[in-house]
Order: C-alpha cells, then structure tokens, then sequence
C-alpha cells in the first residue's frame, strides 16, 4: 500500500539547490534507510515529507496516517524535569494513560523522571526524544539520526525496538550517516542532488 | 490548548528570558527612583505628580519596547520554535502559531503589571504627595498595545529571516521614530500613519482604533508568514 508519493519534487534555498526532482513511493511496512553525505538533503528530505519545509518544486501526496518523528537536534526546556514534559507532550498528543505509559517508558530506557532536563547529558536528551516518540501510536514513524548520543546498551535496545516496529507493520523512515548500523528493506541514497535506491552509487566514504 | 500553552511556557521561560527580564525591570525602577527624587519642591504636587508620570512613562516606552521586540524574536528563534517538530501531527501550525503568540502577549501584560506596580509603589514610598491617576493605568495599557506592535512589526522581519540583529535593527528604528517625533513637523504625522505613536501624555498620536487596525494588520501579515516558511 502506498503512503507517500513523492512526486519530482526539489528543493531550493535561495539560488543553491539541495535536490531536484525526486520521485519516489514509500510503501507501508516497510523499513526505509535514507543515507548520504553531510549536507546532502537528508532532513531536509524529511522535513519536507512532514511538512515543516516547503519543497520548492514537486508535490507530495499522503495518505492520512498516524506520523511520529524524532527529530535529530532539538532544544528541550532546561528547567523542566523529564516527567513533567513528557506529561505535557502525552496531554498535548491526547495520548490515552499518559502517565502508565511515561512510567514504563522511563524504566525501559533507564532514565529518571524526577531529573531536570538541564541535568541530561547528550544521550539522555536523546531518549527523551524517543520517548516522546513512542508516546503516541503511529503508522509511520520518521527517525533522523536517531542513535545520535546514545552509548551501546541503548543502540541496542534502539534497534530492538524497529524490529518490534517492524513486526507490529509499521513503516520506518530512517535517515543515517551510518547505513551499516540499521536493518532495512530499501536504501535511499542522496548524491549530488539525486535520489538513487541501493548502494551502487553512494561514495565508498560513505558506506566505510 | 492547556497543554500547548504550558509547553510554550515551558520554553520560552528559560534562563536568557530571565536576565533580559531582570535587567530591564531593574532599569525600569532605578529610573523610577532616580525620577522620584528629581521632583521639584518648588512647585505644585499635581505638577510633580504629572512630572513624575512623564519622566518615567518615556524611560518606561523605551524599555517595553526593548523587552518585547527581543521577546518576540527569542521566543520565535529557531531554539525556542523547534518543539513544534514534536507535535507537528498533533498541533495545525495555525493553532500552534497563535497560542504562542498568545502567551507571548499575556507575559508581556505581567511585565507591564510589574512596571505598572513599581511605578505607583515608589511613588506613593518617596514622595509623600503622590496621588493615583486613572490615566496612569491606560498609559500602562497603551505601552501594552505598543510592545505588541513593535513585537509584531519586529516578528515580521525576524521570522523570514531568523537573524538576531533583528532586535537592534527594529529597536534602533524606535529610537529613530522617537526623535523624529520630537523634533519633526509635517513628517511626524505621515510616519506616524504608519507606525503607531505614543505621546508624553500617554495617549496614541491617533485614535486608539488606527492602533487596532495596525495591530489586526501586522497580526495576519505575521500568520500568513509563519503558514509558509520553512520551520
């Protein structure tokens, strides 16, 4: 099934094009590994899919599903201890037993909840981010750098939890500089602009 | 919209709002005592009252409206506007926008009430023939209506752009608009067409609903902007 269309869209800041034209049908199900260089149009790719950036060209077309996103950097309240803003997240995603749910969360991922924000180091801030993720049940979930900060335990516990994604028939979209350390169906790779599926043209930098 | 307002709180109250805050409302009542104790003895107390009220009601416009063309552009900063990422299927980008902008308006209004409260507290401490003035609280109310203005006028050219120098630009604008105001003639009334004027008496160069229209205005220019740039 498809649920997402990405149709010959591009996108330009100011004269300097990032992509052009891409098209390509994201199907449901499916674990969907976007890799390719710094500064190749990965978020920007992913942004633009979850309409937080405008493409410059093209059109998007998806179904209205249940999206989850997991941004790579992202300021979080320093004052504010971890369980009142993941409570506040959970209130303002309507999310069903909020607090059972944030309780179980915070254990799986060996955080405390009573810890100022302030307080986390990188990878601590990065399980809030997954928690709040996994908060609200979604169909599709968008996960930029997602093992950004998080030390061996927790990459493993990560990629533990998109295969049980991947069981429960959810459909991953995972952009990484790093394409050996994810499972996947399909390779996105972006180079110079282009979009192009499997590894053949990827820079061996990259895939090293 | 509980939660969404509390968010909002949660991130634009942060460490660097704070000091901004303290530092201005620190000047704000030095300027209040150092006007107290400049009163003329030699003249009439309803002149020292109204002398009083002037004297701090330009030092208190200046500092409202610093404070709110930084508030405006920190809280729409790329730091402070990202959480929307985490709530992006859940929150319209409408309904995020205005609530934001919402609490923005009503912390300024706190900041207002404690100026406000200052003013009258020292005045009523250090010189023993203050009297309470009605107009006092609509000059208050008015510089309200001005830091939204200037909290608009200065989101406007922040937000296409995310550029700190924004704060200066827009405020050093201010500055400009003040002294054409003070020493202009013809041209003060076509400036001040366009952008709103508060004068020594605490009333607005033209009629409070010119003030409203602007405000409408700048607001829907602000909402059209923030639907389409990039987040």
């Amino acid at each position: 099934m498809k649920i997402i269309e990405l149709r010959n869209v591009g996108k330009k800041y100011y004269q300097k094009s990032v992509f052009l034209s891409l098209s390509y049908v994201f199907r449901a199900g499916k674990i969907y590994l976007v890799v390719g260089a710094n500064g190749s149009g990965k978020t920007t790719l992913i942004k633009g899919m979850l309409g937080l950036i405008r493409f410059s060209e093209g059109e998007i077309i998806a179904k209205p599903l249940k999206y989850a996103y997991l941004p790579e950097k992202i300021a979080l309240p320093a004052a504010v201890t971890v369980y009142d803003f993941l409570k506040n997240i959970g209130a303002i995603k309507e999310v069903k037993h909020t607090e059972q749910k944030i309780i179980y969360l915070l254990r799986k991922w060996q955080l405390s909840g009573i810890k100022k924000i302030k307080e986390l180091s990188k990878g601590m801030r990065q399980k809030v981010l997954i928690i709040q993720m996994l908060l609200s049940d979604a169909d599709v979930y968008f996960l930029d750098e997602p093992l950004s900060g998080l030390d061996l335990t927790s990459r493993k516990n990560f990629l533990q939890l998109i295969e049980q994604l991947k069981q429960k028939g959810k459909t991953l979209i995972i952009s990484s500089h790093y394409p050996n350390r994810f499972p996947y169906d399909k390779v996105l790779a972006l180079v110079n602009g282009d979009m192009y599926e499997g590894f053949d043209k990827m820079p061996s930098s990259i895939l090293d | 919209m509980k939660a969404l307002i509390k968010c909002h709180l949660q991130y634009l109250i942060n460490k660097t709002t704070y000091l901004i805050l303290i530092a201005v409302i620190f000047f704000g009542i030095l300027m209040f005592v150092v006007n107290v104790f400049s009163l003329d003895t030699g003249i009439g107390y309803k002149e020292n009252n109204e002398l009083y009220f002037q004297s701090s009601f330009t030092a208190v416009k200046m500092i409202a409206v610093f404070f709110s063309v930084f508030f405006a552009c920190n809280s729409f900063s790329v730091k402070n506007d990202q959480y929307y990422y985490l709530i992006t299927f859940h929150v319209s980008r409408s309904k995020y926008f205005v609530s934001k902008l919402f609490t923005v308006l009503i912390l300024e209004l706190l900041f207002m009430w404690i100026l406000f409260v200052a003013h009258i507290f020292i005045g009523f401490v250090f010189y023993p023939k203050y009297t309470f003035n009605y107009d006092i609280l609509v000059g208050y109310l008015n510089i309200w209506i001005l830091m939204i203005y200037y909290g608009l006028i200065s989101l406007i050219c922040y937000l296409p752009i995310k550029n700190n120098y924004i704060i200066i630009v827009v405020f050093s604008f201010y500055i400009l608009h003040m002294i054409v105001n003070e020493n202009g003639g013809v041209v003060k009334s076509f400036i001040n067409y366009f952008f709103l004027y508060l004068t020594e008496q605490g009333n607005f160069y033209y009629h409070f609903y010119h003030s409203m229209l602007s405000i409408i205005i700048l607001f829907l220019l602000n909402f059209i902007v923030y639907l389409y740039i990039d987040l």
